[in-house]
C-alpha cells in the first residue's frame, strides 16, 4: 500500500473525482451557476421586454424556449428566474443545515432535560403550519430576498435537526465519545470534531434534497405575492405559471420542469458522491 | 459408514479484489455419537465450512465445491427446498448471539412451535406440548410461563438455552454449535457447555462445536480440528494436542495462552521453553503477525510468515496433510517436525 | 519494587446507582440499578490491579466513575490524597490527563473520520501546548514505542486490523504520560494470537512509564497474568481480594472458587473439579438478601439469605467477604 499523507478533503476531492455520476451532478451545478452568474451577458432579450402581438409562442429561432402569454422570452425568464431559484435553494439550505445541524447535534449530545425540551419546541414548530410562520417572519422583517432566504431557511431547518440527534444519540455511545470525554475534549469540541464529521453523510444527502423543497416553496410564498415580485420570475414561479397553461402551451412548464429536475438529479448524484468521499472508510485503494 | 462425510470442501468467494479463499480443501468425518471440535481464530474459515454445507453462506459471490454426504446424500448439490428440510431436521445450528437469532416480536412459544410446524403436520396442541417439554430440558423454570413470554424477557443464558430447545426439537442428526458460548458469561458459559455435553449423550447426536476457545473444544470434543487459513493444519484427540502439538501454529496458540490455573502454560508444563521474564512480570510467547488475508495468502505455507521454524520450502510449497510420527491417527500439514 | 506504602489511588465505600425512569413526562423513579454498591479498593503506585467479574458485576462501572465518566452518588476516590468526587469540573480537568481508559472494543474507540494523527495528537492538543513538529514528534515516537510506524500517521482507523487499533488506543491512552490506566477488557475482542501481544505491549508499557494499571476483565487466566493483586466483583461488591498468586492458589469466597474451576482448559490435569452455579447473576436492581451469591451458593445456609457477610482479612493482604471463609469448604 503507498503511503499517503493527504488531509481528508484532499483524499476526499480525489475520491469525488473517481465517481462518475457525482462529476455529472457537478459538472451541470457548476453550468447552472456560471449561467446564473452571468445572465445580464447572456440574456437575449430583458426579463420584462413584452411582445403582446407575438403573445405565446413555441420554441423558434428566435425564442427556443418559446414566449408566454405576454411574449416575454421564457429563456431570458428562466435565465433570471436561475439566479433566485439558486440563490434561495443554496443559501436557505446552507442557513438551514447551520440551525439544524448544531441543534440537533447539541441537543442529541447533552441529552436528558435540555434534550426534552429542545425536541418538544421542535414538534411544536413542526405542528405550526409554516406558512403562516414564513408570512409572520416576512411581514414582520420586511419583504427582500434575504428575508425571504432566512424565513426558509427557518423553516427547513426542523427534519435536519431531526436527523442529526437521531444519529448523534446513536453515535454518542461509541467508545470514542466516551474516550474524547475521558480525556478532557471540551463539550464544542466533541460535538463538532467528533460527532458532526461522522454524521455528515445523512447530513449531505438530507441538504440535496432540501435544495429543491425550498425551491419549490419559494414559488408557493412568491405565488401569495410574499416573495419575488413580477415581473421578476423564478423557476418556482414560471412553473406554477406553466401549469396553468398546460395544454395549450406545455413549453412553458416543460423547460422549467425539466431545469428544476436536471438540478435536483445532479444534486442527489453530487450528494451521494460527496458522502462517499466524505467517508474515509469508503477510500478505494 | 460414517454420518457424515465431508471431503475436499472448497468455499471461494469471488470478490473485486481477487478470489478469497474462505476454506481451501477441507475433508473431515463424523460418526454417530461424535463431538468433532473445530477450533480457529476469525477468517480462518471453521464457520464457513460448517455454514456451507447447509446453504448457510450466499451462493453468488461463494463457490462451494467438494463432497459433503450427510447417510450417503451429497449436501452441496441440494436445491434451496431440499436444504431446507435437511437444515433444523438432520442438521440444526445454534449461534453466537442469542440475542439476534430470536425475533424480538414473537412470542418464545411461537417460535419453538414454528420450527416443529415447518417441518411436520402436527396439532398445535402437540406442537405446543412438545415444545414445553423440550424448555424444561434445556433447563428453562417454569417452561409453561416461559412460553408465553418474549426474548427481552430472557437473560443472555436464558435465550442461549432456547436456541439450543429450537435447534434441538426436530431431533437432528448433527448439532452444529458455532461459538455458541462466545457472548456468555463463564460460568453461564459452563452452565452451557453442560448441557450440550448432557444432551448429546442422552439423544445421541453428534455435534460440531466451533470456537475460537481451545479450552472450550478441548473440553468437549473427541478430536479437534485446528484451522488456519481455510485449511485443517492439525487434527488429533484433544490430550494429544495439549501434550505434543505437531504444528508450529497450534503450538504457539497453546504457547500464547496466558494459563488460568496452576502449572503455567503448556509449553513450560513441558520444560520445552523458558519462561521469559522481563522484570518481574512475565511475557507471553506472543505469536508475531497477523493472521493472513484469505484473499492474499503467501505462496506456501501460510502460516510461514509467522513460523517460528519456517524453512525455505516453506515459503515455495504448501506442505501436505500428513500422519504424525508415532501414527496415532493424528495428522498435521507442516514440513517440519518440531 | 516500586510501590511504596502510599496508594495512588484510594476507593473507600463507592456507591454508583442508576435510577430507572419510568414515563414521559412526569418522570418517576421507578427503582435503582446498584451497579456498584460499596466498594473499598486502592492500588499503589506502580500496581496492577485485576478487577474481575460477570457481566453486571459493577466492574466496567467502578472503572468509569474513577475516570468521572459517571456519578457516584457515594463514598470517596482519593487520587493522591485528594478526593476526586469533591472536584467541580475545572478542578477535576487536570486529572484527565493523569487518568487514562483504554476500552474493549477497538474497532468503536477510535473515531473513524480522524486520522492516526489526529487522534493521537488531540490529547496532547488538549493538555499540553506544543508545536506543530513537537505534535509530530511526540506521535510518531508513540507509534514507534507501541510497534507502529511512522508512516502508519496518516491512515484512518479502518485501515488496521484489530490488534493495530488496540495498539492505537494504547497510544493514545500513554502519549500525556499518565499515571493511571484503566484498561476496560483490553483484549477482549482481540483474536487469541494477538492477545498476547497486546498483554505484554502493555506490561512492557506499564513497567517502562511506572504505570499503575486497573485491568478489568471476565479472563480469569488474563488477569491472572497480568495482576499483582485481583479483586474479585458480584453484584456490585467485592467479594474477595488478594495477591494474584494467593487468591488463585486459595481462594476463599464460593464464588470465586466456582468462577476459577468454571474456565475451560486445555489441560486435562487441571480439568478436575467443575463447580456449575445453579441460575444466573440476579438483575442488579433487586438483588438477593443477605449475601448477594447465596441462591447460587453451593455451601450456602440460612444465615447468609438473613445477614450481608462483612469483607474480612483472612491472610495478610487476603480478603473476602463471606461467613465461611475461614473455614473454606474444599
Amino acid at each position: 500500500m503507498i503511503e499517503r499523507g493527504e488531509s481528508l478533503w484532499m483524499d476526499a476531492r480525489r475520491r469525488l473525482f473517481q465517481n462518475r455520476a457525482a462529476v455529472f451532478g457537478l459538472a451541470v451545478v457548476c453550468v447552472l451557476v456560471a449561467l446564473a452568474i452571468f445572465t445580464p451577458y447572456l440574456a437575449p432579450y430583458d426579463y420584462d421586454r413584452q411582445d403582446l402581438a407575438l403573445g405565446a409562442a413555441a420554441p423558434s429561432a428566435a425564442h427556443p424556449f418559446g414566449t408566454d402569454s405576454l411574449g416575454r422570452d421564457l429563456l431570458t425568464r428562466m435565465l433570471y428566474g436561475s439566479r433566485i431559484s439558486l440563490l434561495v435553494g443554496f443559501l436557505a439550505t446552507l442557513v438551514s443545515m447551520g440551525i439544524g445541524v448544531t441543534y440537533g447535534a447539541v441537543s442529541g449530545y447533552l441529552g436528558g432535560r435540555t434534550d426534552g425540551i429542545l425536541m418538544r419546541t421542535v414538534d411544536i414548530l413542526y405542528a405550526l403550519p409554516f406558512i403562516f410562520f414564513v408570512i409572520i417572519l416576512m411581514v414582520y422583517f420586511g419583504r427582500s430576498l434575504v428575508n425571504l432566504f432566512i424565513a426558509l431557511g427557518c423553516i427547513q431547518w426542523l427534519t435536519m435537526a431531526r436527523i442529526v440527534r437521531g444519529q448523534v444519540i446513536s453515535l454518542k455511545q461509541k467508545e470514542f465519545v466516551e474516550a474524547a470525554v475521558a480525556m478532557g475534549v471540551s463539550t464544542p469540541s466533541i460535538v463538532f470534531r467528533h460527532l458532526v464529521p461522522n454524521v455528515l453523510g445523512p447530513i449531505i444527502v438530507y441538504a440535496t434534497l432540501t435544495v429543491p423543497t425550498v425551491m419549490l416553496e419559494e414559488a408557493f410564498i412568491s405565488f401569495l405575492g410574499l416573495g419575488v415580485q413580477p415581473p421578476m420570475s423564478s423557476w418556482g414561479l414560471l412553473m406554477s405559471d406553466g401549469v396553468k397553461h398546460l395544454e395549450l402551451e406545455p413549453w412553458l412548464i416543460l423547460f422549467p420542469g425539466f431545469f428544476l429536475s436536471l438540478t435536483l438529479f445532479s444534486l442527489n448524484f453530487l450528494g451521494d458522491g460527496l458522502r462517499d468521499a466524505l467517508d474515509p472508510r469508503y477510500r478505494s485503494d | 459408514m460414517a454420518l457424515l462425510e465431508v471431503e475436499d470442501l472448497k468455499v471461494h468467494f469471488h470478490t473485486r479484489h481477487g478470489v478469497v479463499k474462505a476454506v481451501d480443501g477441507v475433508s473431515f468425518s463424523l460418526n454417530q455419537g461424535d463431538v468433532l471440535g473445530i477450533v480457529g481464530e476469525s477468517g480462518s474459515g471453521k464457520s464457513v465450512a460448517c455454514l456451507s454445507l447447509l446453504g448457510l453462506v450466499p451462493s453468488p459471490p461463494a463457490r462451494v465445491a467438494g463432497r459433503a454426504l450427510l447417510n450417503g446424500q451429497d449436501l452441496l448439490g441440494l436445491d434451496g427446498d431440499r436444504l431446507r428440510q435437511i437444515r433444523g431436521r438432520k442438521i440444526s445450528v445454534i449461534f453466537q448471539e442469542p440475542m439476534t437469532s430470536l425475533n424480538p416480536y414473537l412470542k418464545i412459544g411461537a417460535q419453538l412451535m414454528e420450527v416443529l410446524t415447518t417441518h411436520e403436520r402436527i396439532p398445535a396442541a402437540d406442537a405446543r406440548s412438545r415444545s414445553e417439554a423440550m424448555l424444561g430440558r434445556v433447563g428453562i423454570p417454569d417452561p409453561g410461563i416461559r412460553m408465553d413470554q418474549y426474548p427481552h424477557q430472557f437473560s443472555g443464558g436464558m435465550r442461549q438455552r432456547v436456541m439450543i430447545a429450537m435447534a434441538l426439537l426436530a431431533k437432528p442428526d448433527v448439532l452444529v454449535a458455532d461459538e455458541p458460548t462466545t457472548a456468555l458469561d463463564v460460568t453461564i458459559q459452563a452452565q452451557i457447555l453442560e448441557l450440550i455435553r448432557d444432551l448429546q449423550r442422552e439423544l445421541g447426536m453428534a455435534v460440531i462445536l466451533i470456537s475460537h476457545a481451545m479450552g472450550v473444544v478441548a473440553e468437549m470434543s473427541a478430536q479437534i480440528l485446528v484451522m488456519y487459513a481455510g485449511r485443517i493444519v492439525e487434527r488429533g484427540a484433544p490430550a494429544d494436542l495439549f501434550r505434543k502439538p505437531l504444528h508450529p501454529y497450534t503450538r504457539a496458540l497453546m504457547d500464547s495462552m496466558p494459563a488460568p490455573t496452576d502449572g503455567g502454560s503448556a509449553a513450560e508444563r513441558q520444560g520445552c521453553r523458558e519462561r521469559p521474564v522481563a522484570g518481574r512480570r512475565k511475557r507471553l510467547a506472543a505469536i508475531p503477525g497477523t493472521p493472513p488475508d484469505p484473499a492474499n495468502l503467501p505462496a506456501g505455507c501460510p502460516f510461514a510468515p509467522r513460523c517460528p521454524y519456517v524453512l525455505d520450502i516453506c515459503r515455495k510449497t504448501d506442505p501436505e496433510e500428513r500422519p504424525a510420527p508415532e501414527n496415532s491417527g493424528r495428522t498435521f500439514r507442516c514440513h517440519v517436525d518440531i | 519494587m516500586s510501590a511504596d506504602g502510599m496508594p495512588l489511588l484510594n476507593i473507600a465505600d463507592l456507591k454508583v446507582h442508576f435510577p430507572i425512569y419510568r414515563g414521559l413526562l412526569w418522570r418517576k423513579t421507578m427503582g435503582l440499578v446498584k451497579a456498584v454498591d460499596g466498594v473499598s479498593v486502592s492500588v499503589r503506585r506502580g500496581e496492577v490491579l485485576g478487577l474481575v467479574g460477570e457481566s453486571g458485576s459493577g466492574k466496567s462501572t467502578l472503572g468509569r466513575a474513577v475516570l468521572g465518566l459517571n456519578r457516584p452518588c457515594g463514598g470517596s476516590i482519593s487520587y493522591g490524597g485528594v478526593d476526586l468526587l469533591r472536584l467541580g469540573k475545572r478542578e477535576f480537568r487536570p486529572y484527565r490527563s493523569k487518568i487514562q481508559i483504554i476500552f474493549q472494543d477497538p474497532y468503536s474507540s477510535l473515531n473513524p473520520r480522524m486520522t492516526v494523527y489526529d487522534i493521537l495528537s488531540e490529547p496532547l492538543r488538549v493538555h499540553e501546548r506544543l508545536t506543530r513538529s513537537e505534535h509530530r514528534r511526540r506521535v510518531s515516537e508513540m507509534l514507534d514505542r507501541v510497534g507502529l510506524e511512522e508512516a502508519h500517521m496518516n491512515r484512518y482507523p479502518h485501515e488496521f486490523s484489530g490488534g493495530q487499533r488496540q495498539r492505537i488506543a494504547i497510544a493514545r491512552a500513554i502519549i500525556v504520560r499518565p499515571d493511571l490506566i484503566i484498561a476496560d477488557e483490553p483484549v477482549s475482542a482481540l483474536d487469541v494470537s494477538i492477545q498476547a501481544q497486546i498483554l505484554n505491549l502493555l506490561v512492557d508499557l506499564q513497567q517502562s512509564f511506572q504505570l499503575t494499571l486497573i485491568f478489568i476483565s471476565h479472563d480469569l487466566a488474563v488477569v491472572r497474568h497480568i495482576a499483582d493483586t485481583v479483586a474479585v466483583m458480584y453484584l456490585g461488591k467485592i467479594v474477595e481480594s488478594a495477591p494474584a498468586d494467593r487468591l488463585y492458589a486459595r481462594p476463599l469466597n464460593p464464588y470465586t472458587q466456582a468462577l476459577i474451576s468454571a474456565v475451560p482448559s486445555v489441560d486435562p490435569a487441571t480439568r478436575a473439579r467443575r463447580i456449575i452455579l445453579k441460575g444466573q447473576i440476579p438483575s442488579p436492581s433487586d438483588p438477593p438478601s443477605g449475601c448477594h451469591f447465596h441462591p447460587r451458593c453451593p455451601h450456602a445456609v440460612d444465615r447468609c439469605a438473613r445477614e450481608e457477610p462483612p469483607p474480612a482479612e483472612f491472610a495478610p493482604g487476603h480478603h473476602s467477604a463471606c461467613w465461611f471463609s475461614e473455614f473454606p469448604p474444599s
